[in-house]
C-alpha cells in the first residue's frame, strides 16, 4: 500500500512539486523536481519538469515518470519517445519499491536517474556510474548478478521458474551445478517468489520473447533478400 | 562576481605553495651546481607556469598528481658535433653519476625528469630538465623579418628529441615566451600589484622590512590567476568528459588570455577578463561556420580557420610554430563547449560552495548534507519503444 505520510514527506522535500489530479486508483504529481546530489565527490544540482503517475496499488505497480521538455533530450537514450523516462530495468525498480515507502523510491530512483542525465550533458554524454545494457541484456544482468551466474541460459531457465511460480525443490537445479534446486539456488529462488518477482519477471520474459522474435524475423528478411 | 573570494581561494590553494617554491627553486640550482662542477658550460632557467607564475596542481584520471615543473638545460655547446640523442644523453649520463639524482631519473623523448615524490604533505614535484642548445644566428636573422624583436630572437634554443635512432632537434623559444608574457603582465598589472604589495606590507612588516623586498611572485594578477582557473577547470571537464585528446594546450590558454588584457583599452580585473574570454569563445562560433567577416573580436583577429578542419593560432613569439596545430572543428567545438559549462559554473546563483569546489577537483568534506548521496542505479533502456 502506498503511504500517505511518505507521500507528505516527499513534499517536504520536493516543496515545487504538488498533486495536479487523484482519482480511486491513481495519483497524479506534476512540478519541478529540484536535484541537489552528490557522487565520488561530485556535486550536481539543476531542476527538472516531471510528471508523475503513482499508482495506489505501489509498490506491486511502480511509479511512471515523465519530462515535460522530452525534446531538449531527443539524444538521450533513457527518455522514451513520449517523454517518460527510464528509470531502470523493472527488477532493479521492484527491487527498490519492495525495501522502500514511496518517498525514498522516488528520491532514490529520480536522484539517481537525474545525476546521471546531469552529468552526461555537461561530461560529453559520460556515466557516471554506468549503464545497463539496452533491452534483453539490461534484464538479464539483473538477474545474472543476482544468481551469480555467467550463463544466459541457466539465467533463463531460473528466470522462468520464477514466472511460472513452480518451483520444485528436488529437480537439478538449471544452472548445471549436478545439484537439486534446493541444494543450491533453491532459497534465492524462494525469497525472490515470496518478495513477489513472479509478475515482474513475467513482464521481464515477455519483453525478451518481444525482442526475440524481432531479431527472428529480421533474420528471415535479410535470409530472403539475400537469397 | 559573486564567488570570487572563494574562486581566488580554490586557485590559490592549487598553485605551488612558498615552501615548495622556495625547495623547488634550490633544487634547480643545485642541479646546475651539480652540472658545472662536472665541467658542463650550463646555465638552468625555469619555464613555462613556474616562470609565469601560473602553475595548478595537476589532474589526471580523477586524481590530483605532484607538481611538474620544466626547466631549460642551456649548454654552450656546437650542435654539429653531436646527434641530438648523443647530446641528451651528456646530460643524462652526468646526472646518473649522482647517487640521489640516479635513483630519482627518468627518461621522456625530450627532457630528464627527476621525481621528488612527497616534499610536504604527501605532495611532491616532478623536476624536467630539459636539455637545450642556443639556436643559430642564420635561424634568428630569419625571425627578424617576422618582426620578432632582438631581444626576443635571441631566447631561441634547440631541443633534442630522442624519439629515433638519432633523434631531431626541435627549435622553441619558452624565455622569449615568458618574456612577452611578462610585459604583458607587467604593463597591464603594475598599479595593480604595487598596491597588492601595499596591503601585504601593512600587514607583515615584521617580515619585509621594505616594500620593495616583497618578490613579484608573491602577487597574482588578475590575468595570472584566470589563466589558472581556466587551465585547472580544464583539467577537471576534459579529464571528466574522457576528451583528453582534445584538450587544449596551456600555451594556448596562456596566449588567449593574454591577448584579451594587451588588446584591452582598461585595466581588466578578474570577472572582466572571465567575460571576455567567456564573450570571445562564444565568437568562435562564427569562425567555425567561415562567417566572421562581422565578428570584431580579439579571438577573430588571431585565430583563423582555414577550410579544411585546420586552425590557426600562432605562437606570439614564433611564428613557424601553430599552437593549435593539432586543432579540428572538433576541437575548437569542445573548446566552445568547454567555456561555455565554465561559465554557467562560475556564474550559476543557486549552485553551492561545495558544488563549486567539486567543478575543479577538490575534494569537500562531505559534510553538505543538503546534498543527497546517490544510490546508482544505472539507467536502462527497453528496446521496445511506445
Amino acid at each position: 500500500m502506498m503511504g500517505r505520510n511518505s507521500l507528505d514527506c516527499f513534499f517536504i522535500k520536493q516543496d515545487k512539486i504538488n498533486i495536479e489530479t487523484e482519482t480511486e486508483t491513481e495519483i497524479i504529481l506534476s512540478g519541478t523536481y529540484i536535484l541537489k546530489a552528490k557522487h565520488n565527490k561530485i556535486f550536481l544540482s539543476k531542476n527538472y519538469e516531471i510528471e508523475i503517475t503513482i499508482n495506489k496499488n505501489y509498490p506491486n505497480n511502480i511509479p511512471k515518470v515523465f519530462i515535460k521538455e522530452k525534446n531538449r533530450y531527443k539524444d538521450y537514450e533513457h527518455i522514451y519517445s513520449d517523454g517518460e523516462l527510464c528509470l531502470g530495468t523493472p527488477s532493479d525498480l521492484y527491487d527498490i519499491a519492495l525495501k522502500n515507502d514511496i518517498n525514498e523510491f522516488l528520491v532514490k530512483t529520480l536522484d539517481s536517474f537525474f545525476y546521471t542525465l546531469t552529468y552526461y550533458y555537461k561530461y560529453n554524454g559520460q556515466y557516471p556510474y554506468g549503464e545497463r545494457s539496452h533491452g534483453t541484456l539490461g534484464v538479464l544482468s539483473y538477474w545474472m548478478d543476482k544468481f551469480n551466474l555467467e550463463s544466459v541460459e541457466s539465467t533463463l531457465a531460473l528466470m522462468k521458474i520464477i514466472a511460472l511460480n513452480n518451483y520444485r525443490g528436488h529437480y537439478p537445479c538449471p544452472c548445471n551445478s549436478d545439484k537439486k534446486i534446493r541444494n543450491c539456488h533453491g532459497p534465492l529462488i524462494l525469497e525472490t517468489l515470496k518478495d513477489g518477482f513472479s509478475p515482474i519477471v513475467k513482464t521481464e520474459i515477455l519483453l525478451i520473447k518481444k525482442e526475440m522474435s524481432y531479431l527472428n524475423e529480421y533474420r528471415r528478411k535479410i535470409n530472403s533478400t539475400s537469397r | 562576481m559573486k564567488n570570487k573570494d572563494l574562486i581566488l581561494e580554490i586557485v590559490d590553494n592549487l598553485d605551488i605553495n612558498e615552501t615548495m617554491y622556495k625547495n623547488a627553486e634550490e633544487k634547480y640550482k643545485n642541479i646546475a651546481k651539480y652540472l658545472e662542477s662536472k665541467g658542463l658550460d650550463v646555465e638552468i632557467y625555469p619555464q613555462g607556469s613556474f616562470r609565469q607564475g601560473t602553475v595548478v596542481r595537476p589532474y589526471r584520471k580523477g586524481k590530483d598528481r605532484n607538481y611538474d615543473l620544466d626547466f631549460i638545460c642551456k649548454c654552450f655547446y656546437d650542435k654539429n658535433k653531436y646527434t641530438p640523442v648523443e647530446f641528451k644523453n651528456i646530460i643524462g649520463d652526468i646526472l646518473k653519476e649522482n647517487e640521489i639524482y640516479r635513483s630519482r631519473l627518468k627518461e621522456y623523448d625530450r627532457c630528464w625528469t627527476i621525481e621528488y615524490a612527497d616534499i610536504q604533505d604527501n605532495i611532491g614535484f616532478n623536476i624536467d630538465i630539459v636539455p637545450a642548445l642556443q639556436a643559430n644566428e642564420e635561424f634568428k636573422k630569419e625571425l627578424f623579418k617576422y618582426n620578432i624583436e632582438s631581444d626576443i630572437a635571441n631566447e631561441f634554443i634547440i631541443i633534442p628529441d630522442s624519439d629515433g635512432k638519432e633523434g631531431s632537434w626541435i627549435s622553441a623559444n619558452p624565455e622569449g615566451f615568458a618574456l612577452w608574457f611578462e610585459s604583458i603582465n607587467n604593463q597591464e598589472y603594475i598599479d595593480y600589484r604595487n598596491k597588492i604589495k601595499k596591503e601585504i606590507f601593512k600587514e607583515s612588516r615584521h617580515i619585509f622590512a621594505s616594500i620593495e623586498e616583497i618578490p613579484d611572485y608573491r602577487i597574482k594578477t588578475p590575468l595570472q590567476r584566470t589563466i589558472q582557473i581556466l587551465k585547472r577547470h580544464r583539467d577537471i571537464y576534459y579529464d571528466r568528459s574522457n576528451l583528453n585528446n582534445e584538450k587544449p594546450i596551456s600555451a594556448i590558454i596562456t596566449t588567449l588570455v593574454s591577448y584579451l588584457v594587451a588588446e584591452s583599452h582598461e585595466t581588466l580585473d578578474l570577472s572582466n577578463l572571465l567575460n571576455m574570454m567567456y564573450e570571445n569563445t562564444r565568437g568562435m562560433e562564427f569562425i567555425l561556420k567561415d562567417d566572421n567577416s562581422m565578428l570584431k573580436s580579439v579571438f577573430a583577429e588571431k585565430i583563423k580557420r582555414s577550410g579544411n578542419n585546420r586552425w590557426e593560432l600562432l605562437n606570439p613569439v614564433n611564428p613557424k610554430d601553430n599552437l593549435t596545430d593539432s586543432w579540428t572543428d572538433k576541437t575548437a567545438k569542445e573548446f566552445i563547449k568547454w567555456i561555455s559549462e565554465l561559465e554557467k559554473d562560475l556564474t550559476r546563483g543557486e549552485s553551492s560552495n561545495n558544488e563549486l569546489r567539486s567543478v575543479f577537483g577538490i575534494s569537500t568534506d562531505n559534510l553538505d548534507d543538503k546534498y543527497r548521496d546517490i544510490h546508482p542505479i544505472q539507467p536502462w533502456r527497453c528496446n521496445n519503444d511506445g
